[in-house]
């Protein structure tokens, strides 16, 4: 099953990115006199479930193994992320992730000041990123302040609720942080927190399932091989070869771009099943 | 852990060691706080970053039940509803500095206890003393106190 959703992916991922912002805004301004929805990016409470962070979740159960306290509902929260990687790809990090959001107004901001485009982009292989991800974990399980600090859509939900209370508090010392992973990120090793060092980005990619949402190239000779949509690609990816699927987590430029071009026979597709 | 600070956790917490280890600092307890009593550690210590906390003399806990039910990870006892079950904490009165002690008539600890004549009792309707058994460390006599600093100051466990 493959479809067509008409030039207006980005258009449609801005209005996404932009309302999970507003929705943490309204969170803590209700907060006080309903407990329906609650919470931040570390776990967020949906009705009776708590929908937890995978990796918060698998280092917290480690660490607790001796005297567990097993709640169903955090537990079935635990499992939607993991279900939406699955039949999804990683859309939580392209159409809801704060951070994202951020380094994409940012980056745009600074290219549109500078006139020119960075294209030297971090990348690693399936197998590095499973090394990582399980040193990750045990320093995780050992240090549990690391998974306060390396969950940043976590993070910036947190700031979103603390900005308004305790400017001078907890608020200073995240943005500190967030400003200097956004550093690394951008001069040093370009999207290496997304594409590698991001814990959540890391299980996301890793359990990702061949049938499930996608982007593919049609092998029928309709590309022309323009390469626009690898000078469109947030990550840096390389859709016109066909080889972006290990990292790419469903943005959708590439698609719209194609689109734009192509009018109607792109082969450039989202693909579902 | 590294440094050993006690801090007052919010009603219904376990103990301190295990509570470092089951909070995932996801902030929902201080989200539903009504009162803002309900902080989160910042500067203070460097590895609790995030962990909630309650300073008795700025905001007390006025035991209104509502976050424990919202623990998804068990640092607080999701079972707990009743306000005189919680453990925070214990009062010590500091019987040098106490106005009712020095000899003037100041009733403050005594008249705000929300567990009350049970957790905080007067001796010879003057004196007030501290009742172990009942006192559940919510901090409202250390917030009320008006003595400068809290004659009546919460010791955690």
């Amino acid at each position: 099953m493959s479809f067509n959703i008409s030039g207006k992916i980005t258009l449609l991922r801005r209005l996404f990115q932009s309302l999970t912002l507003i929705v943490f805004i309204l969170i803590y301004y209700t907060s006080h006199k309903q407990s329906f929805i609650l919470g931040t990016f570390y776990s967020l409470k949906i009705g009776p479930i708590h929908i937890v962070d995978p990796y918060v979740y698998i280092t917290y159960i480690i660490r607790n193994f001796a005297n567990i306290d097993f709640y169903i509902w955090s537990f079935i929260g635990f499992m939607i992320p993991l279900f939406v990687g699955v039949l999804m790809g990683r859309v939580f990090c392209s159409w809801i992730c704060p951070y994202n959001f951020f380094y994409e107004c940012i980056v745009s901001f600074i290219e549109k000041i500078k006139k020119q485009r960075k294209f030297l982009f971090f990348s690693t292989s399936d197998k590095t990123r499973i090394v990582y991800l399980l040193v990750i974990i045990i320093i995780g399980t050992i240090f549990p302040v690391l998974t306060y600090l390396l969950i940043l859509p976590g993070l910036f939900s947190l700031l979103m609720h603390q900005i308004i209370l305790y400017f001078f508090t907890i608020v200073i010392f995240g943005v500190l942080w967030i400003l200097f992973i956004f550093t690394f990120d951008y001069f040093w090793k370009k999207r290496i927190w997304c594409k590698c060092l991001c814990p959540t980005g890391v299980i996301l990619s890793l359990i990702r399932f061949k049938r499930g949402l996608r982007i593919i190239k049609m092998e029928n000779g309709l590309c022309k091989g323009c390469a626009l949509c690898s000078f469109e690609c947030p990550l840096g990816l390389t859709p016109h070869k066909g080889d972006h699927y290990a990292e790419c987590y469903n943005c959708g430029k590439c698609v719209d771009i194609c689109k734009s071009l192509r009018k109607g026979n792109q082969p450039l597709k989202f693909k579902f099943l | 852990m590294f440094f050993s600070f006690t801090y007052l956790r919010p009603p219904g917490a376990v103990k301190e060691a295990e509570f470092i280890k089951k909070c995932i600092r996801c902030g929902k307890c201080q989200q539903i706080c009504p009162y803002n009593s309900i902080k989160l550690i910042s500067w203070q210590n460097p590895f609790y970053f995030g962990l909630p906390y309650i300073e008795p003399r700025k905001k007390p806990c006025y035991l209104c039940m509502k976050c424990p039910p919202l623990c998804p990870s068990g640092a607080l006892d999701r079972n707990l509803k009743d306000k005189y079950k919680v453990r925070m904490g214990i009062a010590i009165i500091n019987k040098n500095t106490c106005w009712a002690y020095q000899g003037s008539f100041c009733r403050a600890c005594f008249m705000n206890c929300p567990i009350f004549d049970k957790a905080l009792k007067l001796t010879d309707e003057l004196l007030p003393i501290v009742i172990e058994k009942y006192c559940v460390g919510c901090g409202v006599c250390e917030y009320v106190c008006p003595v400068e600093p809290s004659a009546i100051i919460i010791k955690t466990y």
